[in-house]
């Protein structure tokens, strides 16, 4: 087990790198060069020069973009091994490790908040859903399951947004309350975009919570359980749940990349300063270096993650064993 | 079944809960009030007639709403509005656009500035809404109090005195002198490695930089670039301490500047909180004897959400909203009626360019070109899509009154450009029959989203005419790429900027090379060039340049090189308990959002509408 | 009824009285009203969507500039949009372009969730931990990214989206599969199978395949209707099926936000429409699963088997899944 663990960890890194070369060099490749966004904006904005006219080798060289690709990633990966320095903003110059320190509580607490939420209200229902499959109960769950699913988050975020104004003249909070100046501010803030994207994530863990806690329930060591005379709670939670859970973690662990990217929308019509709103800026401005670090942070914390969940599995199923 | 009848239920409070939560009320139209008149006499009766005889300007203020409540200045309050994005930097040879480091502009100064009460607060000569008008007689000073040109390469400024810097580093509030002026023309324009520097040709380069004394800068400059460092020095230097040297301003803690504001605080991605600054030395133009400025706090919140924001201003967050589109405008107008605004044309146009070094193309024959603009049907586009909101003739210069000197109307261009402009499709047919295509042609414009609306009616209204348009539809930062190097393959949609009177010639120099790949213009208009246009060049004085522009029009309509869209009206709102504001967005070139400068809030209003 | 010896293995389906399918369908509407319900609505989706041409009133794209913004009418039945198209006809359309996105992309999804999962799950050792590599990488590897990437090299469009979605999504799900189906690994009848001498191939179809029907499902349904949300999530950031293409998604996140206030029917329609087909899936998903799982069939499903199902009528009345279960040993 100890030896599997440490393999997996080291396994980390060449993915990690990976990644980390796909991005890079995808991003060079995707239309739309930040050069010509630059010249393009100098010429609106600037001194009404023609965007002909603007000399583009001393941005190019000022950003460090006129040597070869490999020398670029090069002076990168170079640059985050030695000094820690994950590079700067081709735009504003700031450095990144400024911009993630700002930003990662934002998207944790984010994230934080709407997966427990999530699993506070998918599994309670999943496992009253099965356990009364067919009833009304079960019906009513999986309505609420379904109607979670069918609704964007981002349309019940704008109505959120635009309807109390209308009709009351109230709107949530439009500034972000950092959570050190304002504890109860902050969560309330934060409480109405987890609410949505928790409902959302709920859907899809209590379906497959009840569906597996339904297959679980039919097996023979439930049987046998039940037949020992045991309470339906601690048949449930006991055998039937730890069983029924591989699936439902793995699931969450799928869900790890997405909540960690950020809930962008909700960041973007809530207005809270988080990694997904970054990330979005970053490639609508192809800032180069803000993609390519945000991404290898981002990697490496989900493969951690990853590599969590599946340690859990032989926590939860003895049967199945890492060699 | 009595359980299949529970489900249906539910289902139905789902499908209920969706349809109210979306369901209002749909608005009635109720014509809209003319409300108080900012500038000019005209009578909202009057000025139809007005309009029509006159010369086809669009008043900025002609829909517009200011209420008198907040009449007094007073001091004291915060003043918040919301920007569109982050603060980029705070300092431009960092940033390299200063418009992007939007707090320079109100904790910095420059050497002269626009003259607010030349504006709407005032005489109402110019209305401030549009940026990059550069008007010396609408100029005051600021760092300089005078200015002369003793001959044709030398430019004197005469720095004022009593004006201190920031009380923070590096400069902590010590007296300017004319050695920061020095130092800071220096920094904009000889530092390698600069967007100015860079973009600048070794002939045109400034020559020395002296100060003879304290307070006397002079700079000399090759002869014929006299008018373009005139504009340049005067209104777009940021004037910065000598002590910052070589250093950059990276962060709100190191910005130092001379203006009405200090940063105080700048949350990421978030907000920029700015304190008043108790030694600035300007007085309100329009109120001499107060101190400038009022209110004693700024906040820009960063909101990018367009529903947030509006939402934002619906329930008394921010202030003041610039850039509302037409059908958010109206609403608000009726859903709030406590709100103040102005209508305005912003200075971009969308057009549609075209290929014109393709022979295989259609595009070089101006028969072509002309069919194309009479295909479609621009009134009804402004009356069905934008439902009035817009403006069919903003060529090449906006029908504004700050351009009215410059602006032809549409029944004083040719006959041929009146007809253009007009829906007529059969003659469309017969001019592409004429050239060559009887049954039309097919053809694609590379466009982004924002432009699909609009370019899914033109294509509708091409196929009577018998061209087939496919719309390419591209990622933004793929379309941008794509407008630099003209690398679109037949059309393409992008906006141009219409206030180039002061560079009449950008037109030929500029959007013809790069969107129309003709690089070489005919030979009519090179003769016109040398003859008429080549003497004029780095002029000083505007009244030249803006003849010239009125002469020029007509031809450049004619030549028909681009087709027009119709431009929309934007709204700017903003609350009752804002006095002063009229709406003013740049007031002089080398200005943006500076207009808190002048602005006061009435805490006593603001209270009443919102209790708090 | 006589005891029938049962096994897992599928043929058995072969020995009842009606055909397989029509079985299945006439347990559907028998047993599960609401899976009837779903499979109906699925069903009018598919119609809709193929139909489209003769369904709709207008043209998709048909300006009509004098008739902007208008509620609904007898002439524009559901109203009109910001450029007078009828919405009517678009939500029509819209269901071509949802179908497509739905179907492709959940298809890609399960497809490639099956491949990589089973080989992974199943055959364990370096095959999995070189698999699990590369899936790791394509789970952290930005999704959004990728998608731009792909839509700015080739451009924006309905196949790249599909083409995206599913297979970025197929891999992630992959994992759940390749849980299943180490779960059923472990199990004894495969291990005996295995002993009996079955080959890999015949063992992955035999018993692994049909035992993560179920997973496979709902996977499905849920990327299915995952699917249309992402669609529209990507068109609200700016990067999905450009317009003037009527995707319920689109419609949803781009022109309906711009006018909400104005024309809340720009809304309504495709927001219901869009509910409406994916509730649709996901009863019917359910009602699929809950019928075909094999386990089951030991259970109340066999009971049904060529019955009147009033039998198994009678034991859901008793409520709990214990109770059903302890009944049929009876």
């Amino acid at each position: 087990m100890r030896g599997y663990l440490i393999r997996r960890f080291l396994l980390i890194i060449p993915t990690v790198l990976i990644v980390s070369i796909l991005v890079f060099l995808l991003s060079r490749f995707v239309p739309g060069n930040v050069i010509d966004m630059m010249v393009m904006e100098m010429s609106d904005l600037g001194e009404a020069k023609a965007a002909a006219d603007i000399n583009e080798d001393w941005i190019r060289e000022k950003l460090g973009l006129d040597v070869p690709i490999h020398v670029q990633y090069g002076r990168w990966i170079g640059g985050i091994l030695t000094r820690g320095d994950f590079g700067a903003s081709l735009w504003t110059q700031r450095p990144l490790i400024d911009e993630l320190r700002r930003r990662i509580p934002v998207t944790f607490e984010l994230s934080l908040m709407s997966l427990t939420l999530g699993l506070l209200i998918a599994i309670p229902i999943g496992v009253y859903s099965a356990t009364r499959q067919d009833t009304i109960s079960d019906y009513i769950g999986r309505t609420f399951a379904i109607v979670g699913l069918s609704v964007p988050n981002f349309w019940v975020g704008t109505m959120v947004m635009v309807i109390p104004a209308v009709i009351w003249g109230w709107s949530p909070p439009v500034e972000y309350i950092p959570l050190v100046e304002d504890p109860l501010g902050n969560l309330g803030q934060f409480a109405i975009p987890a609410v949505i994207m928790g409902t959302a994530t709920s859907a899809g863990l209590m379906r497959m919570t009840r569906t597996m806690m339904l297959e679980v329930l039919r097996n023979d060591y439930i049987r046998t359980a039940w037949s020992k005379g045991l309470t339906e709670r601690t048949v449930i939670l006991r055998h039937a749940l730890k069983n029924a859970s591989l699936p439902l973690i793995t699931m969450l662990g799928a869900r790890i990349p997405a909540l960690l990217s950020g809930a962008v929308i909700m960041e973007q019509i809530f207005t809270l300063p988080g990694m997904g709103r970054l990330m979005i800026q970053a490639i609508n401005v192809r800032d180069y270096p803000i993609i390519s670090g945000v991404n290898l942070i981002m990697a490496s914390l989900v493969l951690v993650c990853i590599l969590a969940v599946d340690i859990s599995y032989a926590w939860l199923d003895p049967r199945i064993r890492y060699r | 079944m009595r359980k299949g009848a529970i489900w249906l239920c539910l289902s139905c409070i789902m499908v209920v809960a969706l349809v109210l939560s979306a369901c209002q009320p749909a608005p009635t139209t109720e014509p809209s009030e003319e409300g108080t008149r900012v500038v000019g006499e005209v009578t909202p009766g009057e000025e139809e007639e007005a309009q029509e005889e006159d010369k086809g300007i669009v008043e900025p203020s002609e829909e517009a709403k200011v209420v008198t409540e907040a009449t007094t200045p007073k001091y004291g309050g915060t003043l918040t509005y919301a920007l569109v994005s982050d603060i980029r930097g705070f300092d431009p040879n960092i940033v390299n656009v200063d418009a992007e480091c939007l707090t320079l502009h109100i904790t910095n100064e420059e050497l002269m500035t626009g003259d607010w009460a030349k504006g709407p607060a005032g005489t109402g000569d110019v209305s401030w809404i549009m940026p990059g008008l550069f008007i010396p007689e609408h100029n005051r000073g600021a760092i300089a109090e005078s200015w002369e040109m003793p001959d044709e390469q030398t430019l004197k400024y005469s720095i004022r005195r009593g004006i201190h810097w920031h009380d923070r580093a590096p400069a902590f509030g010590r007296e300017l002198n004319a050695e920061d002026v020095a130092y800071s023309i220096h920094r904009k324009y000889l530092i390698p490695g600069t967007e100015v520097y860079e973009n600048t040709v070794e002939e045109d380069r400034i020559i020395s930089i002296e100060t003879p004394d304290k307070w006397t800068v002079v700079v000399t400059v090759p002869a014929h670039t006299l008018g373009a460092y005139f504009q340049g020095i005067g209104a777009e230097t940021w004037i910065f301490p000598v002590e910052l040297g070589d250093a950059n301003i990276t962060s709100w803690e190191g910005a130092i500047g001379t203006g009405p504001y200090i940063i105080t605080d700048h949350v990421i991605d978030s907000s920029v909180t700015l304190d008043r600054n108790p030694r600035y030395w300007a007085e309100d133009p329009v109120h001499p004897g107060n101190r400038l400025p009022y209110p004693d706090k700024v906040r820009q919140l960063v909101i990018e959400d367009q529903a947030t924001r509006i939402a934002a201003l619906q329930t008394g967050k921010i202030d003041r909203y610039r850039g509302l589109e037409w059908k958010d405008g109206e609403r608000l107008m009726k859903g709030n009626p406590e709100l103040n605004y102005i209508r305005y044309l912003t200075h971009v146009s969308p057009m549609i360019w075209m290929r014109m070094d393709k022979p295989e193309l259609p595009f070089d024959d101006l028969r072509v070109r002309r069919a194309l603009s009479m295909a479609i049907d621009r009134d009804a586009i402004i009356e069905g899509y934008f439902q009035g909101n817009a403006e069919k003739f903003c060529h090449p210069i906006l029908p504004v009154p700050d351009m009215s000197d410059m602006f032809v109307p549409l029944k004083e261009q040719s006959a041929e450009t009146q007809e253009r402009y007009e829906h007529h499709p059969d003659k469309a047919r017969e001019l592409l029959a004429e050239a060559g295509y009887p049954n039309g042609f097919k053809t694609s414009i590379v466009t982004h989203k924002d432009y699909a609306d609009m370019l899914s009616i033109v294509k509708q209204q091409w196929s009577e005419v018998g061209v087939e348009l496919e719309l390419d539809v591209r990622e933004r930062g793929a379309w941008r790429s794509i407008m630099r190097g003209g690398g679109h393959e037949e059309l393409l949609a992008a906006q141009i900027t219409n206030i180039y009177y002061y560079r009449p010639l950008a037109y030929l120099e500029d959007y013809i090379p790069q969107y129309n790949r003709s690089f070489g213009v005919d030979e009519y208009v090179e003769e016109y060039f040398e003859e008429k246009l080549q003497p004029y060049i780095g002029v000083l004085t505007d009244d030249v340049l803006r003849a010239n522009l009125r002469e020029l029009a007509p031809y450049l309509c004619d030549l028909c090189w681009a087709i027009e869209l119709p431009s929309q009206y934007y709204y700017t709102m903003w609350q009752p308990w804002v006095g002063g504001y009229h709406g003013e967005y740049s007031v002089g070139r080398g200005n943006h959002e500076d207009w808190p400068k002048y602005v006061w809030i009435d805490e006593d209003v603001k209270r009443q509408y919102t209790g708090r | 009824m006589a005891g029938r010896l049962r096994t897992i293995s599928i043929p058995t389906r072969l020995t009842r009285r009606r055909g397989p399918l029509l079985d299945f369908f006439v347990r559907l509407v028998r047993e599960k009203p609401m899976g009837t319900f779903g499979a109906i609505i699925v069903l009018g989706l598919l119609v809709t969507g193929v139909s489209a041409d003769l369904l709709a009133p207008y043209g998709f794209n048909q300006i009509h500039l004098m008739d902007t913004l208008q509620p609904p009418s007898s002439k524009y039945v559901l109203g009109t949009d910001q450029l007078g198209r009828d919405m009517l006809s678009r939500v029509i359309y819209g269901a071509r372009i949802s179908m497509l996105v739905g179907l492709g992309a959940a298809a890609l999804d399960v497809v490639v969730a099956v491949l990589i999962g089973m080989f992974s799950g199943y055959l364990g050792g370096k095959v999995d931990l070189f698999l699990q590599r590369f899936v790791d990488a394509t789970i952290v590897f930005p999704h959004l990214f990728f998608y731009l990437a792909v839509m700015a090299i080739i451009g924006p469009g309905l196949l790249q989206v599909i083409f995206v979605l599913g297979i970025l999504r197929g891999i992630g799900s992959s994992r759940i599969i390749r849980s299943a189906v180490m779960g059923i690994k472990q199990n004894m009848y495969v291990d005996s199978a295995r002993a009996l001498g079955a080959g890999t191939r015949r063992i992955l179809l035999r018993h692994v395949l049909p035992n993560v029907a179920a997973p496979t499902i709902i996977v499905f349904t849920v990327a299915m209707g995952q699917v249309i949300i992402a669609e529209a999530s990507l068109s609200f950031l700016g990067f999905g099926i450009p317009p003037p293409t009527p995707s319920w998604g689109g419609m949803l996140s781009a022109e309906s936000r711009d006018y909400m206030m104005d024309a809340p029917w720009m809304a309504i329609w495709p927001g219901l429409a869009l509910s409406l087909v994916i509730y649709g899936i996901n009863m019917f998903g359910d009602a699929v699963r809950d019928l075909i799982d094999p386990r089951l069939r030991g259970g109340v499903g066999g009971l049904g088997g060529h019955g009147s199902g009033r039998a198994a009528r009678a034991l859901k009345k008793k409520g709990t899944a214990f109770g059903r279960v302890e009944k049929t040993e009876k």
